[in-house]
């Protein structure tokens, strides 16, 4: 096993950060199950995801679904995404990494084994209509991978990254 | 509308209004106009609401304008107002004595614009004998234009030729080259046919659209109409009196009223004119608060539906005295007159037989607030009513700070003076070979729009990370720093900043700090990573430019992970920094909102204690809240937080959320 080379890392990340971002926002602006994009979803971390929102912590997931069902009051509530960067924060990450689990060869070198740090700056409307309210937000995540998806013959559509961190301000 | 004749004491208060404005007309007040201020009084004294950068000065007599001056600029609000003026200063014959001066015309030439194609509007077929013809004469008013303008072709070298021509009401528009245009407009005044010709130059093109299409009568009707409305306008207390308009003596000699038809077409008439009279929305808005339709004999609102369509800001409305019988006469307007406050319906039949119709009046005018001068419902309520329907979004709450031995407080107190300051002895204390630094840039936020634009994005450019933007590998690798110095060469090209005291402007940032798990551990020991801090800070600096030296405000986030430092250097290093630019604009004051200290962060214990709430006050809450809900002294502390010190609503956030609480969260087993 061997940690990835610069541009491996580069690439990885962010490809990673750009999928995650499409389909994160994508999902809480549509009100669909976050669930499955943090840590929680899996069993095979014992940690949770640490979740700060507008500067309130956050339980789990489905607690900020709850929030986000509540903000949305029945109308849709916007993210677009204006800007998003990404840095490793670990090559070869390897927190709580399964022993039991036979981990795909290679998946070090090829980047998998990483956490990622995601950057995000966007615009939030409240509303429909041009006239809606919009506001900028800012959001930092660290993405952990997700142990299961590097088993061999991983479980369809699973996410390869999970969010283990995660804080969100309106701005 | 359906008039059926005069409600006589309405009458005679319309009279009276009338007198008022038309006494004040000489104190320059009066009349349907927009504004002071915003229009030009002109030489007679008149307000000129289309004063467009394109009018000239005209002399003393006021003739020199052509027609085609009223559709420049704004088109046919213009010309009614052109109208309204000559009609106002007495002299009504000037639109068409003008015309015939030779001067006027050559004026009206000599703005014309270079284009290849010029129109002229001739006036006379109608009187002329040719009108008999088959064709109204059209064919041999254009022979006669093009024959006569030949002849007079000194050389002969050419002949005139009309490439295009449409007759609209009284005239006939005519397209022609430049050098044409100007030979037919010498025969202006020339006989037709037992006609004089009126030819001028028009940028109507082939009158398809505009006011200079109507005929004449038209025309002045219109002024009349308008000279009706500008007497009828209280501008004092901003209403528009419509009311009793079937008793009104102008009018009925006019005989607008003769018939139900009629009674319709002037009604939107009148709407069409009040809206010409205004150059934008906002103007009419602030003109024209209130309507009074009342006593019209009104017995469905879709015969004065133009209303809601020409005033949809309206803020009260009389339809008091009509004959509205139903909801369903008031459908049209249902989902209008959006800012509705007031509206009166007393004397309609609908009193006597829907009892409930000011229920479903609230429900169609959402800001609808007294009906028949009942306040049914205050704008709080309103508001409220309007929250409900809206989206809300989730709370702002003060910092979550979650500093392990204060050592984020004390990297962000030093971070942004040294960063102002001293960026080559930053890097040096607190980066290391491996730090990563990238920058990127938001040019399309949400921003104030009376603020400034932001200083030119011109520096941050070639370094701005922005994956959105930047989808290039080559370009990916290049703007990721790493190490001391890369990152020093990039923040050397960068504005010099100025960010504004964390300890005198808190309320200029919203800080967050949280520890994370799994970093890379520099010195290679643990295998399973080290911890760290993310700490994430948001707020706004002043820039000055390096090459043309401006200054500017500009507003940030910044993402730093701080970690343990490599062996033998600083004990914390910054692992990760990444840098979002975005315009400058005013953050959400959180700590106002909550003004209270970190959760966990013992060294935080400086900070302001809420205000009405001392230190003994929480100790004694905190047992309290530990007590009755047998959380951990952290946990009741966390909650108790998070609702600023209220006791009350700490307990209720307790309960709303136990289910969810880890079992760490209890000291013991809550009953």
């Amino acid at each position: 096993m061997a940690p990835p080379d610069h541009d491996t890392q580069i690439k990885v990340s962010s490809d990673a950060a750009e999928t995650f971002v499409n389909r994160y926002y994508d999902a809480i602006s549509r009100r669909a199950p976050i669930l499955p994009f943090y840590v929680n979803s899996t069993t095979r971390y014992t940690k949770t995801a640490d979740i700060s929102i507008n500067g309130a912590v956050v339980p789990t997931p489905a607690d900020y679904f709850n929030q986000l069902a509540e903000q949305s009051n029945g109308h849709p509530v916007t993210y677009e995404v204006e800007s998003f960067d990404a840095h490793v924060t670990n090559p070869s990450f390897t927190y709580e990494m399964p022993e039991n689990l036979p981990i795909k060869e290679k998946a070090e070198s090829k980047g998998e084994m990483m956490s990622i740090s995601v950057s995000v700056m966007g615009r939030v409307q409240y509303g429909k209509g041009r006239e809606a309210p919009k506001r900028m937000f800012n959001e930092s995540f660290v993405l952990w991978p997700n142990w299961e998806a590097m088993q061999k013959n991983p479980p369809k559509g699973i996410k390869q990254w999970l969010i283990a961190s995660q804080n969100y301000r309106s701005l | 509308m359906a008039p059926r004749g005069a409600k006589g004491k309405t009458a005679s208060a319309g009279r009276e209004t009338r007198s008022t404005t038309l006494n004040s007309k000489s104190s320059s007040r009066g009349g349907i106009s927009k504004r002071r201020g915003q229009g030009r009084v002109d030489n007679d004294g008149d307000l000129d609401m289309g004063a467009g950068a394109t009018r000239t000065q005209h002399g003393g007599d006021g003739n020199a304008r052509s027609r085609g001056d009223g559709k420049n600029g704004r088109g046919a609000s213009k010309t009614a107002q052109t109208i309204l003026k000559h009609l106002t200063s007495g002299d009504a014959d000037r639109i068409s004595s003008r015309v015939k001066n030779p001067e006027a015309a050559k004026q009206a030439r000599s703005k014309a614009n270079a284009a290849p194609v010029v129109y002229l509007r001739v006036h006379g077929l109608k009187a002329s004998k040719a009108s008999s013809s088959k064709d109204g004469g059209l064919s041999q008013l254009l022979s006669f234009l093009e024959r006569k303008s030949t002849e007079r072709v000194r050389s002969k070298s050419r002949n005139v030729i009309i490439r295009k021509s449409h007759p609209v009401g009284d005239y006939v528009f005519v397209g022609v080259s430049k050098i044409d245009a100007e030979e037919i407009l010498k025969l202006n005044t020339f006989s037709f046919a037992g006609s004089k010709l009126e030819i001028v130059e028009t940028e109507d093109g082939l009158g398809h659209h505009g006011s200079a299409t109507e005929s004449k009568e038209t025309q002045e009707l219109r002024a009349k109409l308008q000279e009706i409305l500008s007497q009828r306008y209280t501008s004092e207390v901003k209403l528009l009196k419509l009311d009793a308009l079937a008793s009104d003596t102008s009018l009925v000699t006019l005989g607008m009223f003769d018939n139900r038809e009629r009674a319709l077409k002037t009604f939107k008439g009148l709407m069409a004119i009040c809206d010409g009279l205004f150059k934008t929305a906002k103007a009419k808005q602030e003109a024209i608060e209130s309507i009074s339709l009342a006593n019209n004999n009104i017995d469905n609102v879709s015969q004065v539906e133009s209303v809601a369509l020409t005033f949809p800001q309206l803020k009260n409305l009389d339809m008091s005295g009509n004959q509205i019988a139903n909801m369903q006469a008031v459908e049209q307007w249902k989902g209008k007159f959006k800012e509705l406050e007031a509206l009166y319906m007393t004397g309609n039949p609908i009193e006597a037989n829907d009892p409930n119709y000011p229920a479903t009046l609230l429900e169609w005018f959402p800001k609808l607030q007294s009906i028949n001068g009942n306040i049914l419902r205050t704008p709080e309520q309103i508001a409220a009513q309007i929250a409900a329907t809206q989206p809300r979004p989730i709370p702002q709450h003060g910092p979550d700070f979650r500093d392990v031995n204060g050592i984020a407080e004390t990297f962000l107190l030093e971070f942004f003076t040294a960063f102002d300051t001293d960026r080559p002895k930053l890097l040096q204390d607190l980066y290391d070979d491996r730090s990563k630094f990238s920058l990127a840039v938001d040019t399309t936020s949400v921003r104030d729009p009376d603020a400034p634009p932001p200083p030119r994005w011109t520096p941050y450019l070639p370094d701005s990370r922005n994956l959105i933007k930047i989808s290039n590998f080559n370009a990916r690798k290049q703007r990721l720093k790493i190490g001391t110095k890369s990152i020093a060469e990039c923040w050397n090209a960068l504005p010099f900043t100025r960010h504004p005291s964390i300890k005198d402007h808190i309320d200029k940032y919203i800080m967050d700090c949280k520890p994370i798990q799994g970093l890379e551990d520099p010195s290679g020991a643990n295998p399973s990573g080290v911890d760290g801090l993310m700490i994430t800070v948001h707020g706004e600096f002043e820039e000055s430019d390096k090459k043309t030296s401006t200054m500017g405000m500009r507003s940030f986030s910044r993402t730093f992970i701080l970690g343990p430092g490599q062996p033998g250097q600083a004990a914390i290093r910054v692992a990760s920094d990444m840098l979002s630019l975005r315009a400058s604009s005013a953050l959400p004051n959180v700590h106002k909102a909550m003004e209270a200290p970190p959760a966990t962060a013992p060294q935080q214990q400086a900070t302001p204690v809420p205000s009405g709430v001392d230190a003994t006050q929480r100790q004694a809450m905190l047992a309290e809240l530990a007590r009755q809900t047998g959380m951990t002294a952290e946990y009741a502390e966390m909650c108790l937080t998070q609702v600023n010190w209220d006791f009350g609503q700490a307990l209720a956030i307790f309960n709303e959320k136990k289910s969810a609480l880890p079992p760490e969260a209890f000291a013991t087993n809550p009953q």
